[in-house]
C-alpha cells in the first residue's frame, strides 16, 4: 500500500525562528496518528503547513497524490493545488471556527454548496445525515452561539466531513471544552477512526491516544523526537525526554 | 427543612424582593425627573432663542409664506444623500479591500483615494467635479454631479468603518473557511461581509445624518435642495434670516427623525449581538 501523506525535510520558519526543522515521516491510509509536545514545539504550526494555512519554506510532501507548493508563486495552477489539497483533508479546530451568521445545517452545507458547487438539496440530505451521525440533528437550525462546545466541535467536525475529505486533521479539539463534554467530541473521533479514516490528531488526551492511535508521535525541537506505537511510547519510550513529558502530563 | 425554616427563608426572601422592587421604583422615578428637567431646559433655551431672534424684526406672514416653497426642497436633501450614501458605502467597501489588501496596485489605489480626499476640502472637490471635469469634456448635471462628490467624499472617510468591520472578523473564521477550500473571493462573501456590514450599519447611520446637512454644499451647482431655496427666496426679499431659520429648522427636523430610527436600530443591533455572544460561552 502506497502512503497516503508523505513528508521528506519539512522546514518552517516564522521570520528567523525555524520551527519545523526536517520533518520526515510517512503516514498510510486509515492511520491515525497522535502528535503530542510541549506547548510552542510545532505541533500547529505541522498540521497548518500540510493544509496551507502557513506555507513551509523547503522540503517535500505530497498529500493523497498531490505535491504540496512549496517556495512556489501562488500562481492560479498553485492556488487550485492548494484548494484541492484542502478538500482531501479536513481540519478541526481547538476554537470550533464555526460561522456564528450561519445555522448548524447551514454551516456543514456550506462546503459542499459553495466550493464543490453540489446542489443545495443533496447537500442538505447528507448534511442532515452527518448530523444524525454526529447526534446533533435535533440542534440543525439553531444558531453556533446556542450550542455548548462540545456542540460546537461535533458540528465543526460534521461540517469538515461534509467535504468528504480522505484525512482529518484535528488541532487540540477538547482543549477549549469543559472536562464534562471532552468525551463526546472523543467519542465522534474515535468512531471516525473505526470507520477507516486517516486521522493527524494534536491531542494531549492519552487515553483516546492508547486506545485509538496506531503510532503517536512526539515532537520537540523542531523534529520527531520518537515515534511509536501508544504502548511503547506510554511505557518503554526510547526517550528519557519522551518520558519527562509524558509524566509531566499525565 | 423544617417548616419554620421554610417559612423565614420565605420571609426573608420576601423581604429582599421588596427592598429590590422599591430600588426599581425610585430609579424609575429619578429618570422621570431627569427627563422632566432636560425638557424644561430644552424649551427655555428654544424660549430664548426666539427672544433674541425677535430683535431682527422677523416678518411671520413672509415665513409663513415662502415655507412651502422652502420645504420642497427637504425631499430633494433626503434624496440626495441617501444616493450619496449608497455610492459612499461602495466607494468604502472597495477602499477598505484595498486597504487590507497585500496586493501593491490594489493598496495603492485605495491609500491614494483616501489621501487626497482627506487632504482636501469638500467643496474643492464638488467644483472640480462639476466646473473642472466639464473642462475634459465630461459634463455632469448638477444632481449627479453633487452625489458623486459627496459619494467620493464620505466614501473616503467611511474606509474606516468598513476595515473595523471586516478586521473584527477573527481569524479563526477565515482559516475554517480556507480549510473548507473556499477562495478569497468565496471567503469574503460567505464569511467576512455578511458579518463585518452588518457591523457597519449604524455608523453608516450617523454618516448620514451628518450627510443631510453636508449635502447642502451642492447648492453651489444650483440644484434646488433646501438650502438653495431658502438662500434663493432670501436674497430675492432681502428676508434672509427668515429663510435661513426655516431651513435650519427643517434641518434640524429631519435629523432629530433620522437620529430616532438610528438609535433604535443601534439598540436593536446592540441587543441582537447581545444574544447572540452572551450563550453558549
Ligand atoms: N504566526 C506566527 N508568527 C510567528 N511565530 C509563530 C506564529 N505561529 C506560531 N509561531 C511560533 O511557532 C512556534 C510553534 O508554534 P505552534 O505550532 O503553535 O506550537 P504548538 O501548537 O505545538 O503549541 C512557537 O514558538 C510559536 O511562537
Ligand atoms: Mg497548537
Amino acid at each position: 500500500m502506497e502512503p497516503i501523506i508523505i513528508i521528506k525535510d519539512l522546514k518552517k520558519y516564522f521570520q528567523h525562528l525555524l520551527v519545523l526543522d526536517g520533518i520526515t515521516t510517512n503516514i498510510m491510509p486509515g492511520e491515525v496518528v497522535v502528535i503530542i509536545g510541549r506547548s510552542g514545539s510545532g505541533k500547529s504550526t505541522l498540521l497548518r503547513c500540510l493544509n496551507v494555512l502557513e506555507e513551509s519554506q523547503s522540503g517535500y510532501a505530497l498529500i493523497d497524490g498531490i505535491e504540496l507548493p512549496i517556495g512556489q508563486k501562488r500562481t492560479r495552477e498553485v492556488r487550485k493545488r492548494i484548494i484541492e489539497i484542502r478538500t482531501h483533508m479536513g481540519m478541526v479546530f481547538q476554537e470550533f471556527n464555526l460561522f456564528p451568521h450561519r445555522t448548524i445545517i447551514d454551516n456543514v452545507i456550506e462546503g459542499p454548496v459553495i466550493v464543490k458547487k453540489e446542489d443545495r438539496k443533496t447537500a442538505i440530505a447528507r448534511g442532515e445525515e452527518l448530523l444524525s451521525w454526529v447526534d446533533m440533528i435535533e440542534k440543525k437550525d439553531y444558531y453556533p452561539d446556542q450550542l455548548s462546545g462540545g456542540q460546537k466541535q461535533r458540528v465543526a467536525i460534521a461540517r469538515a466531513l461534509a467535504m468528504e475529505p480522505k484525512i482529518m486533521l484535528f488541532d487540540e479539539p477538547t482543549s477549549a471544552l469543559d472536562p464534562e463534554l471532552i468525551g463526546e467530541v472523543l467519542n465522534v473521533m474515535k468512531r471516525l477512526a473505526e470507520e477507516g479514516m486517516t486521522m493527524l490528531v494534536v491531542t494531549h488526551e492519552m487515553g483516546f491516544a492508547r486506545e485509538v492511535a496506531d503510532r503517536i508521535i512526539f515532537l520537540g525541537e523542531g523534529g520527531i523526537i520518537e515515534d511509536n506505537p501508544p504502548e511503547k511510547i506510554m511505557e518503554n519510550p526510547d526517550h528519557e525526554d519522551t518520558r519527562l513529558f509524558l509524566n509531566h502530563i499525565l | 427543612m423544617t417548616t419554620t425554616d421554610d417559612a423565614q427563608a420565605k420571609a426573608a426572601d420576601l423581604g429582599v424582593t421588596e427592598t429590590k422592587l422599591k430600588h426599581i421604583e425610585e430609579a424609575r422615578k429619578a429618570k422621570k425627573r431627569f427627563v422632566m428637567w432636560v425638557a424644561l431646559v430644552w424649551v427655555g433655551i428654544f424660549a430664548l432663542l426666539l427672544l433674541v431672534f425677535n430683535q431682527f424684526n422677523l416678518d411671520f406672514k413672509f415665513m409663513l409664506k415662502y415655507l412651502p416653497f422652502i420645504m420642497k426642497g427637504v425631499g430633494t436633501t433626503i434624496y440626495i444623500s441617501i444616493f450619496s450614501i449608497a455610492f459612499a458605502c461602495l466607494l468604502a467597501l472597495f477602499g477598505a479591500l484595498g486597504r487590507l489588501s497585500k496586493n501593491p496596485i490594489f493598496y495603492g489605489a485605495a491609500t491614494f483615494y483616501i489621501s487626497v480626499i482627506r487632504g482636501t476640502p469638500l467643496i474643492v472637490q464638488i467644483f472640480v467635479i462639476y466646473l473642472g471635469l466639464p473642462q475634459m469634456g465630461i459634463v455632469i448635471s448638477a444632481v449627479p454631479a453633487g452625489i458623486i462628490a459627496l459619494g467620493v467624499n464620505y466614501g473616503a472617510y467611511m474606509t474606516e468603518i468598513f476595515r473595523a468591520g471586516i478586521q473584527s472578523i477573527g481569524r479563526g473564521q477565515i482559516e475554517a473557511a480556507h480549510s473548507l477550500g473556499m477562495t478569497y473571493a468565496q471567503m469574503m462573501k460567505r464569511v467576512v461581509l455578511p458579518q463585518a456590514l452588518r457591523l457597519t450599519i449604524p455608523p453608516t447611520g450617523n454618516e448620514f445624518i451628518a450627510m443631510l446637512k453636508d449635502s447642502s454644499l451642492v447648492n453651489f451647482l444650483g440644484v434646488w435642495e433646501l438650502f438653495f431655496r431658502a438662500i434663493k427666496v432670501g436674497r430675492q426679499n432681502f428676508r434672509n434670516m427668515e429663510t435661513l431659520i426655516i431651513a435650519g429648522l427643517f434641518y434640524w427636523l429631519v435629523t432629530i427623525i433620522f437620529q430616532y430610527f438610528q438609535s433604535r436600530l443601534e439598540k436593536r443591533m446592540a441587543k441582537g449581538t447581545q444574544k447572540a455572544s452572551g450563550m453558549g460561552h
